[in-house]
């Protein structure tokens, strides 16, 4: 019931206007406070930790999302989040209780604890290392027969995407294949033998998609 | 003791037809001292009209209570948004003001009504057009389409709206309409869902398809009036607790940019 909540909500907030589409995070952000509270959980930038897994698959419900450059008050917004993003969301349909979700995933909330939980203060003096997700990210051998959705189709990516699994389904579906729900990430950046990686979509793959058999690589996604 | 105060939601129009009237660094002493009603635009003097005619002194407006050319004063009154709402005694929402100079309290078009006599006589029926559709007129309606308005409705105790055919009350009880419908539709018992104190699974369908928001009134488990002691804590204009040698005209509180002008 939560989740059909939070998610018809955050659906709903993508397709309003905003003046200054950077007002994003900031124009929702007493009701995403009041949920934090009321759902007893930490989080932000759309995420509650309670649900992590669930939040992170939104995709675009329209042509593009275009990422917003700049926030006010140079507040950061990491690209996990749809607030980072102007233009509609959805999220990815993934059946309830049907899906095993990756216990690997450590949100930003989650290591911080309480720093972050519901507060007024969120974005005062906050880093981009305190709201990266770790997470193993894995290649992926091709996407053939399997859902690829860009957050922005027109951006040229000149790299082989990677991804993050967040879950997978329970069961093998009519077709004998297991749904892996995924985050396409680009690597970035290495900061402090530490791997940095940017969110570009989500994806439903395979298990023969993904080389979960090679050697795993936890990194950053900011 | 906490003072009451009435929110207002609104839009702010296209700058080509409608006054920016804010409050910024260069005019916050002088708006202190006072502002005189007939300097605000309509929308905001509409405003001061309903806020006076419930018999409360204070009225909260963004473009007022905030510096608009502060930005720390924006970052901080911004966050404190959600609070604005949901501590004030009654929300505003200006809907059929399409901006600051329009207003809300607008001649209607009147209704057209056919007047019947019963079979005996001395009954009289009047029969009139059903003009009941929040639907229309505030879920679809231009100001619900604006991305901040969605977490005053949602957060605020209870909303009237002004609309172009009539107005509407809204809270955790339901929709009421001006011509004294309840609108059933409206009526939805799985807001409580997201409270502390329920226990009851209402089945998905119970909401499904219906305008969550309503679902969403998180409001309603709070007390009619916070405790004063809540509301101490928040040095900001969403305390309703003006200090207490107010002076006429206008007042601040402790935070050097919170105003609210009384209306007296």
């Amino acid at each position: 019931m939560r989740i059909e909540l939070f998610q018809d909500l955050y659906e709903r907030y993508s397709r309003l206007t905003l003046s200054f589409p950077s007002d994003r995070p900031i124009a929702i952000k007493g009701l995403e406070s009041r949920l934090i509270d009321t759902f007893g959980t930490t989080g932000g930038y759309g995420v509650f930790d309670k649900y992590l897994h669930r939040c992170l698959l939104w995709q675009r419900a329209g042509k593009a999302l275009k990422h917003i450059e700049a926030f006010r008050g140079g507040n950061l917004v990491p690209s996990w989040s749809w607030m980072a993003y102007d233009g509609p969301i959805r999220y990815t349909t993934v059946p309830f209780g049907k899906a095993s979700w990756n216990e690997d995933i450590t949100s930003p909330f989650t290591k911080t604890g309480q720093a972050l939980r519901g507060s007024e203060h969120e974005g005062e003096g906050i880093s981009t290392s305190m709201l990266e997700l770790e997470a193993p990210v894995w290649d992926i051998f091709d996407t053939k027969d399997g859902q690829i959705i860009l957050d922005d189709p027109s951006r040229t990516i000149d790299q082989a995407l990677q991804c993050v699994v967040v879950g997978n389904g329970k069961t093998t579906n009519i077709n004998g294949r297991q749904a892996y729900y995924i985050l396409l990430v680009l690597f970035i950046t290495n900061v402090n033998e530490n791997q940095v990686y940017e969110r570009v979509g989500v994806g439903v793959l395979d298990r023969r998609h993904i080389a979960l058999d090679g050697k795993q690589r936890m990194a950053k996604i900011r | 003791m906490p003072r009451r105060y009435i929110a207002l939601s609104h839009r702010w129009g296209s700058p080509e037809h409608n006054t920016k009237f804010c409050t910024y660094k260069s005019n916050i002493e002088e708006f202190k001292l006072g502002i005189n009603v007939s300097r605000l635009p309509k929308t905001f003097q509409n405003a001061v009209n309903v806020t006076r005619g419930l018999g409360l002194e204070y009225l909260w407006i963004d473009s007022l209570c905030i510096v608009q050319d502060d930005e720390d004063d924006w970052e901080a009154e911004a966050k404190l948004m959600g609070r604005v709402f949901s501590s004030a005694y009654c929300t505003i929402a200006a809907s059929c003001a399409s901006g600051s100079s329009d207003g809300f309290l607008k001649p209607r078009q009147e209704r057209r009504t056919v007047v019947m006599q019963g079979p005996q006589g001395d009954e009289i029926f009047c029969v009139c057009e059903a003009i009941d559709d929040f639907y229309r007129d505030v879920d679809q309606g231009e100001l619900n389409q604006r991305g901040w308005v969605l977490q005053e409705r949602a957060l605020s105790r209870r909303t009237i709206y002004f609309t172009e055919t009539q107005s509407y009350w809204e809270c955790g009880g339901g929709v009421r309409c001006e011509t004294m419908t309840k609108m059933k539709k409206y009526v939805i018992t799985s807001f409580l869902l997201l409270g502390t104190n329920c226990n009851t699974q209402a089945p998905a369908s119970i909401y499904k398809n219906q305008p969550i928001l309503f679902a969403l009134r998180l409001g309603a488990n709070l007390s009619p009036y916070p405790k004063a002691a809540k509301h101490r804590s928040l040095a900001t204009p969403t305390s309703p607790m003006p200090p207490k040698n107010m002076s006429k005209g206008c007042e601040s509180n402790s935070s050097k940019t919170s105003m609210s002008a009384t209306l007296d």
